[in-house]
């Protein structure tokens, strides 16, 4: 058997003794790829508008660091412990609500709960000396009161994303006071078990001297780390993908929104990302108990709260063993890991999500959450 | 120079050599004696350093802008070496057979690349890249901060330390306030 591709359609193939399915002339098979090519070409150059993030919501507080979204309840709960969603710092926070059908959100509306979402504005230059005490010891302290205020409840559930769900384990072991369940997803831990291309990278990085040069770590920097990323499964096979569904407008828009996201990066002030470079991934302080916010040592085994820990199994970005960790490190009796064969985003915003990772993570919440009588 | 990423692949000189030749050269011009007739301003010896090591940082950076690139091609032609060749039976004669021997390829240049990306000198190469280029950066800073001064405008590092007092002060601000709050709550329930 031969590489041959066939000039004409009435060229016989070489491979006699199982012929393919669909015998297809490479002349037709590039008039057609020439024409999906053009339609693609519109699409990315003139791309309608893209609407994310369309769950209803109202903006409840406003800072110049973030939007603090309140979700409209859809039906009457019993459910009376408000979640509050902690996003990453990393790219935008509509990846949980990115459509209808593959919305974190709209999926633990319809199960009943209550739903705040921490949404953190690009930062300017001028805050380049915003600090992880900062985000985690103000803004999300101020939002969690905020919300008990509002609720008048004394706890509520505070549930993180990636860097988000880092942010809310630090939280939670200093104000454990106002939290009555943590749901971490994909938390980034132990660093030591991480063997991922970002881990690689994060390891050998000398930030202080990238930080001091551009003050903000750049959107363009991160960009070309996270194109590192299996930079030809996903990052070349998406767009073979879209090719071959560039006719179904459906899947076209679930593409452009997903594309949206991944290059809507937004910069990381530059002492958060000294700290998480080298706090975290490089002296791998915060699985050590050694990690300090301002004055505050953050010790992982005095969380005792409910803890949710959820892993993809498939994640390239974080890794799940380092993930994983985090279930050893704390002093909760009531604490569950779950593992998903799916990636990092595919764990949030993806009908496999919808259909296995939330009814599972919504009996968790349910049973452990306050409700009225 | 780490050992897996050679200059030599790019040149006869090693990178070091060069280097060398560089300093050797702009030291004579920058140790040219200040206190004589003929001696350069301190503004001017300042800026030539400046631009010496301007240059130091630009070598370095084509340096390993041309390994980064190396390395690509490497991991890429050893990748594309282990795809069969034209002689070898593989079929592409239906849509089906296409999408296969596509997978194929982009599995194994996947291997190859992730492997790069995952290993250690591979890693320093590209913490090197970054830092070379925040250097120039930092030198440009270097060379404009003397124009901005004299223009009675502040520096980068003027308006960095400005920003870092700010950014204590607002600390400074929710921390009172947050002791107010406490101390009005608690006042009420004495009442």
């Amino acid at each position: 058997m031969k590489i041959k591709l066939l000039n004409n359609p009435t060229a016989t193939s070489t491979k006699q003794e199982t012929p393919p399915d669909v015998p297809i002339s490479i002349d037709k098979y590039n008039h057609d790829l020439s024409e999906k090519i053009d339609k693609f070409t519109q699409i990315y150059q003139n791309p309608k508008d893209i609407d994310v993030g369309s769950t209803t919501h109202k903006i409840v507080k406003e800072t110049n660091i973030y939007r603090l979204l309140h979700y409209g309840a859809i039906f009457k709960s019993p459910i009376r412990t408000p979640i509050l969603v902690v996003y990453a710092l990393i790219n935008k926070s509509y990846i949980l609500d990115l459509q209808g059908d593959k919305s974190w959100i709209k999926n633990l509306l319809s199960q009943g709960f209550d739903v705040y979402l921490i949404d953190w504005k690009p930062p300017t230059l001028n805050d380049k000396y915003i600090n992880f005490d900062d985000y985690v010891n103000y803004f999300i302290d101020d939002c969690v009161n905020f919300i008990l205020n509002q609720s008048s409840i004394d706890k509520i559930t505070l549930h993180g994303y990636c860097m988000g769900a880092t942010m809310s384990v630090m939280y939670t072991t200093l104000h454990q006071r106002n939290i009555k369940n943590l749901i971490t997803l994909a938390p980034v831990i132990d660093t030591s078990k991480d063997h991922t291309v970002i881990g690689n990278f994060g390891r050998t990085m000398n930030v202080d001297k990238i930080i001091d040069s551009v003050g903000n770590m750049p959107p363009q920097l991160l960009r070309s780390c996270f194109s590192a990323l299996k930079p030809f499964k996903q990052g070349m096979n998406k767009y073979f993908t879209l090719l071959e569904h560039v006719d179904d407008k459906k899947f076209v828009q679930n593409f452009l929104r997903i594309e949206k996201w991944l290059y809507d990066i937004p910069p990381i002030t530059g002492e958060v990302f000294k700290q998480w470079i080298k706090d975290i991934y490089q002296d791998n302080l915060l699985a050590k108990n050694k990690l300090k916010l301002g004055s505050k040592l953050i010790d992982l085994s005095k969380i005792h709260v409910p803890l949710l820990n959820i892993v993809a199994e498939e994640d390239h970005l974080v890794s799940p063993e380092g993930s994983a960790a985090l279930n050893n490190l704390v002093s909760s009796i009531d604490k569950r890991l779950m593992k998903f064969p799916t990636g990092h985003v595919g764990l949030i915003a993806s009908s496999y999500s919808q259909l296995n990772v939330l009814p599972r993570v919504g009996n968790w919440l349910f049973s452990r959450s306050d409700k009225s009588l | 120079m780490n050992d897996s990423i050679s200059f030599q692949e790019n040149s006869n000189i090693p990178f070091e050599e060069v280097l060398k030749k560089y300093q050797d050269f702009w030291q004579k011009f920058y140790n040219v004696p200040k206190f004589s007739p003929f001696a350069l301003s301190e503004e001017t010896s300042n800026l030539v350093k400046n631009l010496q090591d301007l240059l130091l940082v630009t070598s370095k950076m084509q340096y390993f802008t041309l390994n980064y690139a190396t390395q690509i091609n490497k991991t890429y032609t050893e990748a594309l070496d282990k795809i069969p060749p034209n002689n070898h039976e593989y079929s592409l004669e239906s849509e089906q057979d296409i999408k296969k021997y596509r997978s194929f390829l982009l599995g194994t240049l996947e291997e190859s690349f992730t492997k790069l990306f995952q290993s250690e000198a591979f890693g320093v190469l590209i913490s090197d890249l970054m830092g070379t280029y925040s250097e120039y950066n930092k030198l440009l800073r270097n060379i404009s901060n003397p124009y901005l001064l004299s223009l009675n405008l502040s520096s980068k590092d003027d308006v960095d330390l400005l920003l870092k007092d700010i950014q204590e002060m607002k600390r400074e601000v929710r921390d009172l306030r947050k002791n107010i709050d406490i101390l009005m709550s608690e006042d009420k329930i004495a009442k």
